[in-house]
């Protein structure tokens, strides 16, 4: 039997909370389940067919799909689609550390300032989600022009040639992915931030604790919650980009994001794009599989 | 004589708000010296002070006889047990207690002995490899003093350690802190706004108001003579009795008042209720006739609350006395204390 409760000042049970809290759950259920979970199932079975002559799906099973993501083509083994995963993952990884590094102390700095001054700051965090991606991408092909001052001082300290822009470079697509993803790490760390005890951050620097330590014992494992979900909302998107790429880091600097969108747009092989995608999406899994083995531990705590 | 601490001159403002003006302290070794007064009077800031958690705007802090003003926390040989003990969340008790040598870098053997015997000091043995939130707000206070302990402190200062618990725990452990200190022989700065608190496990006692101290004595001078009204009326109950100087004493609401020590022309005398003396006759100095207003049966004792001055007085119960009745009580002149300011 199901054992009685009280919620909120009502007798009542947890079998009866349960149903009522599925009821209340069913439309994002729904949603999920016909705008998120159906498409993307409908991918595993177009990762096994093929690409017809004309760009159609033949259905026909093959493996063919998976052994051209892992290299094995026509002209033998080459590994151009394993470089561009690499590369994703570690653009991922890289733009997350970048994000995370640099919102702790945005995230103190916000956090010690006088409550009401702190939605000034916040806001100015915010204030790139007020922009689409797009025009926010193409401000930075703007900024990082041959005649605008960035560009002129990598010439003058001879990084570039003079009169060249500062795209497509790697320099670039780092730029673009941190400016985009920095508010994800940002605000949920904030949030966790702004409700620190400080009184374990002095109780560590009362017991002789170097920085670090003081960093370690005290302030990561209370920001932990807020750090996973900032690390999470950063790491996915982040292998799945393709628009800053393909603007900021050019055809050389392809990443996942962009061999998947030129899949399913330009060359038509369906069948490609959507093993691609899988890949993506188990190389994601194990990502996030990894976070929570390290990262979430502390969380638990 | 050389003292455990000596702070001079500790000024501390923040913003407009002044925190310490001009506190001078010296701590005797092996001294429990308690802070004592009312929220925002500045004993919390100076108890920061000497921890390094804060820096005074100006003066200077000696710690056996080494100036370490400009020192931050990690370098000065104090420990801290906070007011919510501030014990790690993700650590055992065991490495809660261990977290101080092992920023210093002991070697594991050496820490795991002196961990014992901190967490055997304080009765814990049995809970060190319990989490915190898996103890009761005593037990952790426990651990929040072995963990301050085991670092061998100069200094063990405590942060109202004891404003969490409930008030027959308290009891208890204000009892057992003052014998552990005893015992230990450790100099010892406690926070409070507990009176109780303060008189039981002190050896002196500052008290504190508006960032400065009001009056540093022990125990018994701080509760015998109170220097001023704050300190009088902060520190238990007492009649304040505003007077006159006469001949021998003053001339008050009450009457004349024999008193020794006079010197002022118009100023205060206090008087503690238990002090105050129930007469069968008119007494032959300090007597006072008067209705009785209320009488409040407490078991242990009686309150009485008399129609002349306002007086209250705190006597024996076995005398069966009821508001309307008229009694006569003496005011000794030995109880009654000169007050300045």
């Amino acid at each position: 039997m199901s054992d009685p409760v009280i919620w909120y000042g009502e007798l009542t049970t947890s079998r009866s909370l349960l149903r009522r809290g599925l009821a209340h759950l069913s439309p994002g259920i729904a949603w999920t389940l016909v705008f998120l979970a159906i498409p993307m199932l409908a991918l595993i079975p177009v990762g096994f067919a093929s690409r017809g002559s004309y760009g159609q799906i033949v259905w026909e099973f093959t493996w063919n799909n998976f052994y051209r993501l892992l290299g094995y083509g026509t002209f033998g083994w080459s590994p151009d689609y394993l470089i561009i995963l690499g590369r994703s993952c570690m653009v991922a990884a890289v733009t997350t550390i970048i994000c995370v590094l640099l919102s702790y102390p945005l995230c103190f700095f916000i956090a010690c300032k006088p409550a009401h001054k702190r939605y000034f700051w916040l806001t100015l965090v915010i204030i790139p989600f007020w922009t689409n991606l797009v025009i926010r991408t193409y401000a930075w092909l703007l900024v990082l022009a041959p005649q605008m001052p960035l560009a002129r001082l990598a010439s003058f300290l001879g990084f570039i040639a003079p009169d060249a822009p500062l795209y497509p470079t790697p320099f670039a697509v780092y730029l673009g992915m941190v400016s985009t993803f920095l508010p994800f790490v940002t605000m949920p760390l904030y949030a966790s931030v702004e409700k620190l005890d400080w009184s374990l951050v002095e109780a560590a620097r009362d017991l002789y604790s170097s920085s670090w330590r003081v960093f370690r014992h005290a302030i990561l494992p209370q920001t932990t919650p807020g750090l996973a979900v900032g690390v999470t909302l950063t790491f996915i998107p982040a292998m799945g980009m393709f628009l800053v790429p393909d603007f900021l880091g050019g055809a050389k600097y392809m990443l996942v994001g962009n061999l998947i969108q030129q899949q399913f747009g330009t060359s038509r092989d369906w069948p490609f794009g959507a093993a691609v995608s899988l890949g993506l999406m188990l190389l994601t899994f194990v990502g996030i599989w990894v976070l929570r083995k390290t990262g979430g531990k502390e969380a638990v705590h | 004589m050389e003292y455990s601490l000596e702070a001079y001159a500790i000024y501390k403002n923040y913003g407009s708000v002044t925190a310490l003006t001009n506190v001078d302290v010296r701590v005797r070794p092996g001294e429990f010296f308690t802070l004592l007064g009312p929220s925002g009077c500045g004993k919390t800031t100076l108890l920061r002070i000497i921890a390094g958690l804060e820096m005074p705007d100006s003066g200077t802090i000696m710690l056996r006889g080494n100036n370490l003003t400009s020192l931050p926390a990690r370098e000065r040989n104090v420990n801290t047990v906070f007011q919510n003990y501030a014990l790690f969340p993700h650590l055992s008790v065991t490495d809660n207690v261990a977290f101080g040598l092992r920023s210093r870098k002991f070697p594991e053997e050496v820490i795991v002995s002196k961990v014992h015997a901190a967490l055997d000091m304080v009765h814990m043995t049995e809970f060190a490899a319990r989490m915190p939130d898996q103890l009761s707000g005593g037990q952790q206070q426990r651990v929040a003093m072995a963990r301050a302990l085991v670092n061998e402190p100069e200094i063990l200062l405590l942060d109202e350690p004891m404003s969490a618990l409930d008030a027959k725990l308290r009891t208890t452990v204000q009892e057992e802190l003052r014998q552990l200190q005893q015992r230990l022989g450790i100099t010892s700065i406690l926070v409070t706004h507990d009176q109780d608190e303060a008189l039981t496990v002190s050896d002196r006692i500052a008290v504190m108001n508006n960032g400065q101290f009001v009056q540093v004595g022990t125990p018994m001078e701080i509760y015998e003579r109170p220097r001023n009204r704050f300190v009088a009326n902060f520190l238990g109950k007492a009649n304040i009795i505003e007077a006159t100087r006469a001949p021998g004493g003053v001339q008050s609401e009450l009457g004349f008042l024999q008193v020794n020590g006079v010197d002022w022309e118009t100023g205060y005398l206090a008087i503690r209720p238990e002090r105050v003396r129930l007469r069968d006759e008119a007494p032959s100095v300090n007597g006072v006739q008067s209705r009785v207003r209320e009488a409040f049966y407490r078991g242990d004792h009686l309150d009485i609350w008399l129609e002349a001055a306002n007086l209250r007085l705190r006597t024996a119960p076995h005398r069966a006395i009821s508001s309307g009745d008229t009694v006569w009580v003496e005011l000794p002149a030995e109880a009654l204390v000169v007050l300045h300011e």
